[in-house]
């Protein structure tokens, strides 16, 4: 009943976003070429699909989040449990770590044409550089954030440093690193615009790229609204996976609800 | 619930303010970092605006798209762009019109001194590095059937967003050549390692460049203030044209990069000139072009670009 509710509500406030959307520029409030109506842009939207153009520029543009943020969360997520159950370790990379985070996608893009020349390869890399660090503190303050009595009751009652980390500190970290996960391909997505800026002539960030040099606002939103929808489905998905691998939560919150 | 009628209330008004008239003063204008924008440099630090008895702001602005984008907004009132940025932006139903021109040339072919590329045939096969649907691709891809190269098959176009981003694939050998201008080309041969193929001049000599833009409300209700912007234009050509070694000067300090010999040679009168002089043929030829090329959704009528009458106005009271 309650997500019934929680769903109702999502659609009404897109409903009414939808209808000032198209409103707006029809009523003549706003300029038609800075926002163009939404009918409009749902029909570029069409004609984008049925050209088959759309799903090209998707495919490619999902190819590279997925390489980009595959491999940041294979390399983030085993150092950040390595750093965040190792404190000396962390101390060693912190400083490191602090001074890149600020780097935003775009100052990569000199270095990453000089390193990986042209094509996918810089664009998998900008992806990968704008989500690793994220995903990398996000790991640590996991690991960190689990309740040291857990483990210390794990090593007292015999378990093994080795036995300890996968049966006690990785699960008691996962709905953590869920939610960061989810969080970290939401940004993967932001980095795709920056990433398709290097030499390719395929994506949804080059769509929207020339889109916006040819001032076809209207395919600007069409591709703005692919890569939601895109987004919406991959974080769906995640959602399913986190809903499936944390079942024992439902047990352990109705169990707390109890005692309170 | 109130807080999100609140959002949405707030959105309203926000998009219900832009792109409405602002006032004239001070006057906004947009332009960018290029050699071919130095007359605005001048203008602005010669005090020539004021001697017009206008009072007038030049803004720095990134790239072209975010000038043509305030000046939809209403943030700027006149800007200087490509001229195929403004043929596209007023294509797609902007409000602009263009007013004068800026710069002719500066744009061509550069390749690397070691890439054994020493004519236009010799591009077969190879990777040239473009901006899509910018000035430098639009010519580059005349240049090339100009030379019996067929674009979408004989050569590799790699699309970038940014000239530097292109100096850099061809230093490093990721692209076999790139579409650019000046001073970027000139400097490229004064390092040793870059050639220049050709400029499109020689396809089209005395191109247009850059042009001056200006919004169409600014022209029905005030267009004193565009003869103002003109006579100011007029006399900050006149004095870039009469003193290389001045305006080289003045696009260094804009610019914050090269050195002042670099850019006097990058003005050259056979790489590029600035200018003022405008006519309805040459943008509607431009504009024909860009058709052929795929840019431009409807056959351009030649009329539909220009408004010619300030600068008349200017040059009249100049005789």
């Amino acid at each position: 009943m309650r997500l019934r509710l929680a769903r109702w509500r999502g659609g009404v406030l897109l409903a009414g976003l939808l209808v000032c959307w198209e409103s707006l520029p029809r009523l003549g409030w706003v300029d038609p070429i800075l926002l163009p109506p939404f009918s409009r842009v749902a029909g570029r939207l069409i004609s984008l699909a049925l050209s088959g153009d759309l799903v090209q520029h998707a495919v490619a543009s999902l190819g590279r989040v997925l390489a980009g943020y595959g491999l940041a969360l294979a390399a983030a997520l085993p150092l950040g449990f390595f750093l965040g159950l190792s404190e000396p370790a962390e101390q060693y990379a912190r400083l490191a770590v602090q001074l890149l985070r600020p780097l935003s996608p775009p100052a990569w893009i000199p270095l990453a044409i000089l390193w990986f020349g042209i094509g996918n390869a810089p664009a998998i890399f900008i992806i990968f550089v704008g989500t690793f660090l994220t995903l990398l503190t996000g790991t640590i303050a996991a690991v960190r954030g689990v309740d040291r009595r857990l483990v210390q009751a794990a090593r007292t009652l015999g378990c093994s440093r080795r036995g300890t980390v996968v049966r006690v500190v990785l699960p008691a970290a996962l709905p953590e690193l869920l939610t960061l996960i989810r969080l970290g391909l939401g940004l993967a997505w932001m980095c795709v615009m920056a990433a398709e800026m290097v030499a390719v002539s395929r994506g949804l960030g080059f769509l929207m790229l020339e889109a916006r040099n040819l001032f076809r606002t209207d395919t600007v939103l069409a591709g703005m609204l692919t890569v939601g929808s895109l987004g919406l489905l991959l974080d769906g998905l995640l959602r399913l996976v986190q809903g499936r691998l944390l079942r024992w939560q439902v047990g352990r919150k109705a169990y707390e609800m109890s005692r309170d | 619930m109130a807080r999100t009628l609140g959002i949405l209330i707030l959105s309203v008004l926000l998009l219900a303010a832009c792109g409405r008239a602002q006032p004239v003063a001070p006057l906004q204008i947009g332009v960018r970092t290029a050699n071919d924008h130095v007359p605005f440099y001048i203008a602005d630090r010669e005090g020539l605006y004021r001697q017009v008895g206008l009072e007038a702001k030049v803004h720095l602005i990134p790239s072209n798209t975010e000038i043509v984008e305030a000046l939809q907004r209403g943030d700027l009132q006149v800007g200087a762009i490509p001229v195929t940025t403004a043929i596209t932006a007023i294509d797609h139903g902007a409000d602009l019109r263009i007013i004068a021109m800026t710069g002719r040339g500066s744009d061509g072919l550069l390749v690397r001194r070691d890439s054994g590329i020493t004519s236009w045939t010799d591009l077969k096969g190879k990777r040239i590095a473009t901006i899509r649907a910018s000035i430098l691709d639009v010519l580059l891809l005349q240049a090339l059937e100009a030379h019996g190269l067929d674009p979408s098959r004989d050569v590799s176009l790699v699309y970038f967003q940014k000239l530097g981003d292109m100096i850099s694939a061809l230093k490093t050998g990721q692209v076999d050549a790139t579409s650019n201008t000046e001073p970027f080309m000139t400097d490229a041969v004064r390092q040793g390692w870059g050639q220049i193929l050709g400029y499109y001049t020689e396809q089209w000599p005395d191109h247009p460049c850059c042009v001056v833009v200006a919004r169409g409300d600014l022209l029905r209700e005030h267009p004193e203030t565009v003869e103002q912007v003109l006579k100011a234009h007029v006399l900050a050509v006149e004095r870039a044209c009469a003193d290389p070694a001045y305006t080289a000067r003045v696009i260094v300090e804009y610019l914050q990069s090269f050195d002042p010999e670099l850019v006097e040679a990058s003005l050259a009168p056979e790489k590029m000139r600035v200018d003022y002089h405008l006519t309805q043929e040459e943008i509607a030829r431009m504009a024909e072009l860009m058709y052929r090329q795929g840019l431009l959704e409807h056959r351009p009528e030649e009329t539909e670009f220009t408004d010619l009458r300030p600068l008349e106005q200017v040059l009249e009271g100049q005789k």
